[in-house]
């Protein structure tokens, strides 16, 4: 009996073991070796150019069969393995790059997460999306991505010649090497500031709108909305923006600032500035004047829902999101709007927004930036990508790129698709429902050539935080407490607050981290 | 049934449990009220028990893209069942054996379940030992394997088992039986409430799972339900941090309105709730039915 029994538990024992190693099937990341197509390499004579100059593939060579992983954001809409299995098709049979296509999508706050614990545990995959906004300096502190120093000229030289051009790549830089692909689009979001046109027609108001350029024409306005509406929520929050604009501060991350006139690049702590302390003031008076509601903090309501909604009626913005459609509940809103303190100085929107990047452990990088190239140079490749199939995903409307009939962006089927905006090239790209006809030049040509819109001289900058690790999250947890409250005027006495602010974080050893800072500006400056 | 004298503290404490019964349904009701009900109306009259406008516009949305839906259904419910039964057999074996006050070394084997419960080497490890060396990767496994040993769990059993009168063992053993056979013989079936308890808590955490299928899976058809509404909250979550840029912004204007989330919730948490009555009656009915007498 006890014999039975033993041989019972260890089949048992065997069965799970057995279970587990069933697991040892595809890791589904590796390279599909794939049919071995003999497919020479058919370049096309009016793209010759496309294929790299010689040194990559002559037509003798074949190249292998690899399979490139892509990681892009947001959800992967209904039709998107469909349209890359026809990328694939169409760059294999016009240039023989002979490859397929993995693409994978992450959505929200879970992209950062999953790429750095992917890049930390060595997984491999071919082009990922990134953006300062993202894990892009987290990632490049802990070299995760590829240096393309070399193989950028080598394998992508049309698109290197573009990138020099316009002057992107020293920002994508790390210790002196390329490490990411910039996008190529040129904005600046300096503040402008929105208020509801209509409902200020309705209640009889005559704003000049050109006059609404400084805070306390901003405050005048709430004045006389606050009185029009007094139960709609008349504005969100004091914003720091506003005040850094005024005193020509450029944000350089983690709370620090720099002047855009100081040819020495002084970096200050953004509470020990006056424009800190003016903001502090002004969220205090419009939180006792009932502009800014009490409950602002706690209630957890979605701010864009409210502006469709009509429950809140300005807004905080840019150039952008003044005219950027909105999904009004009522059918005659619309945004009044006007550019804040034209005259003073604002820092172009980073070239590392929205980018592309190769991490370390690809195995195809050549190949990836090949395809890379080819998207550049093809504008049928290009609409491919960013607008699928004709007919399926988009219908061609003369240039514009539209959703066929009955589809819009909550229900598309492959447009609209999230990270394309690390791939977007201004020669190529097509107005569709979210970004109209001349939407980016108009972009474009603001940010060059406003007199005042000027290039930040940080652009690219990052800083590292290792070796202050442990005071710089203390002034970090310190500023993000305090500033919530104090950008809604929730603090109490607003001077008061900015002191005990700051001399919070100087107790906690901001000198020290302002000190190591400084140095690595220093440092950036001197190799640029 | 035998009369019961129906007393003023017999009321109070009925009216107090009805109404906190009542208390803790009511926001399960609103939830499904609001998942019929039309946007408009939510942003009216906000949600209430009844819908302010009726409306089926926010099911049939779900239910076009239905074979993702299905898909996701599949894989849960076949995660969870198998699941559960393999949490629970292997839960219970090992708290049996460390019940056992004979077992060489269980100290040491106490303690080092004891450790896994209190900290863990962190998710870059986690991973790399679920990709690397399990091969849990894209495949069904690995949204079963991970959760099947729970510590907690294996102390909850272990200490009802070791409650039970070591008579029971003693004599099982002079009649002969093995360890397997005392286990599933006698230990197991006078331990229904725990197990009860154990396998709802085990449904529910392999139901309700949607990391693992984050982490682990990126063929969509082998995602669980509970991806499906992870989707739509992490784009939320991100857009309530810090700073979102302009391009996420312009992407979140086609975020879901508040009707089709609640449709995504009543679908993916009902069939869960129907598990509870169940199991109900093993907590309730009485243990040791015919046991030791002392």
């Amino acid at each position: 009996m006890k014999k039975k029994m033993r041989t019972a538990s260890l089949a048992m024992a065997l069965v799970i073991a057995c279970t587990s190693l069933i697991g040892c099937g595809n890791s589904g990341n590796s390279n599909t070796p794939g049919a071995d197509t003999n497919q020479s390499t058919a370049v096309d004579a009016g793209n010759s150019s496309a294929e790299g100059d010689g040194a990559t593939v002559d037509a003798a060579e074949e190249l292998e069969h690899v399979t490139l992983k892509f990681y892009f954001f947001d959800g992967k809409k209904s039709e998107t393995d469909h349209v890359w299995e026809e990328i694939a098709n169409y760059v294999n049979e016009k240039y023989g790059l002979n490859v397929s296509f993995d693409v994978q999508f992450i959505a929200g706050s879970d992209y950062k997460d999953k790429m750095l614990v992917k890049a930390a545990a060595g997984d491999k995959w071919d082009l990922c999306f990134e953006g300062d906004w993202l894990s892009y300096y987290q990632m490049i502190n802990k070299d995760a991505y590829m240096s393309l120093e070399d193989l950028l000229p080598e394998y992508a030289p049309n698109l290197y010649q573009t990138y020099l051009e316009s002057g992107v790549l020293e920002a994508a830089k790390k210790n002196g090497k390329v490490v990411a692909l910039p996008w190529t689009m040129r904005m600046n979001q300096r503040p402008y500031f929105q208020w509801r046109g209509d409902l200020a027609e309705a209640a009889g108001l005559n704003i000049d709108t050109a006059s609404i350029q400084t805070i306390e024409d901003v405050e005048g306005l709430l004045v006389l909305l606050k009185e029009a509406y007094p139960d709609l929520y008349t504005i969100e929050c004091s914003s720091l923006n506003a005040y850094l604009l005024q005193e020509n501060l450029v944000s350089i991350g983690n709370d620090f600032v720099v002047s855009l006139n100081d040819p020495d690049l002084k970096a200050i702590p953004v509470d020990q500035t006056d424009a800190y302390r003016l903001m502090a003031e002004y969220g205090e008076k419009w939180q006792k004047a009932g502009y800014i509601w009490k409950d602002v903090l706690t209630d957890k309501l979605d701010h864009n829902q409210l502006i469709d909604q009509g429950r809140l009626i300005t807004k905080w913005g840019d150039r952008e999101t003044t005219t950027i459609q909105r999904a009004w509940v009522d059918e005659n809103a619309y945004w009044e709007y006007n550019m804040l303190y034209p005259e003073n100085l604002w820092a172009n929107r980073t070239a590392l927004a929205n980018c592309m990047c190769i991490p370390q452990t690809s195995e195809n990088p050549e190949r990836t930036l090949m395809f890379l190239e080819l998207l550049h140079m093809d504008q049928d490749l290009y609409d491919m990508v960013h607008y699928g199939i004709p007919g399926l995903t988009y219908e061609l409307n003369g240039e514009a790129a539209d959703y066929p009939e009955g589809m819009n962006s909550s229900n598309s089927n492959y447009m609209d698709w999230g990270g394309r905006w690390g791939l977007w090239d201004s020669n190529f790209i097509r107005p569709t429902g979210q970004y109209s006809e001349g939407f980016w030049q108009d972009q474009a040509d603001f940010a060059d050539s406003y007199e005042y819109n000027v290039v930040s001289p940080l652009d690219g900058f990052n800083f590292d935080t290792e070796p202050v690790k442990t005071e710089m999250t203390q002034v970090k947890q310190l500023y993000d407490e305090a500033h919530k409250m104090i950008e809604v005027g929730l603090a109490g006495n607003s001077d008061a607050a900015v002191d005990k602010l700051i001399q919070d974080r100087k107790n906690a050893g901001i000198d020290k981290v302002l000190a190591e800072l400084q140095r690595q500006i220093d440092e950036f400056a001197a190799n640029k | 049934m035998r009369k019961r004298k129906i007393t003023v503290g017999y009321v109070v404490v009925l009216l107090f449990v009805c109404s906190f019964a009542l208390i803790c349904l009511y926001p399960f009701l609103l939830v499904i009220s609001g998942s019929f009900t039309t946007n408009a109306a939510a942003i009216k009259y906000g949600f209430r028990l009844i819908p302010g406008e009726f409306t089926t516009a926010s099911y049939k949305t779900l239910f076009k893209d239905f074979s993702s839906i299905a898909n996701g259904y599949k894989v849960t419910v076949f995660v969870t069942v198998i699941g559960t039964a393999g949490s629970l057999l292997i839960n219970s074996m090992m708290a049996y054996v460390l019940s056992r006050t004979n077992l060489p070394g269980r100290k040491v084997i106490n303690i080092y379940v004891l450790i896994t419960m209190l900290f863990n080497g962190g998710m870059v490890p986690w991973y790399i030992v679920c990709t690397r060396y399990l091969y849990l990767q894209n495949n069904i496994l690995a949204l079963i394997i991970p959760m099947l040993v729970n510590a907690w769990n294996i102390f909850l059993i272990r200490n009802f088992f070791a409650s039970i009168s070591i008579s029971m063992y003693e004599s099982a053993l002079l009649d002969g039986a093995g360890e397997f056979t005392i286990f599933s013989k006698i230990y197991a079936p006078l331990s229904k409430p725990v197990m009860a308890t154990v396998l709802l808590f085990t449904a529910l955490g392999y139901w309700n799972d949607w990391w693992h299928g984050l982490m682990l899976i990126e063929d969509r058809n082998m995602q669980p339900l509970q991806m499906l509404l992870r989707s739509v909250i992490s784009n939320i979550q991100f857009l309530q941090t810090a700073d979102p840029s302009p391009e996420i912004q312009a992407l979140m204007a086609s975020v879901p309105g508040d009707g089709l989330k609640m449709a995504l919730v009543v679908l993916t948490t009902g069939p869960i709730i129907l598990l509870y009555p169940f199991v109900q009656r093993y907590f309730v009915a009485g243990i040791m039915v015919g046991g030791v007498k002392e």
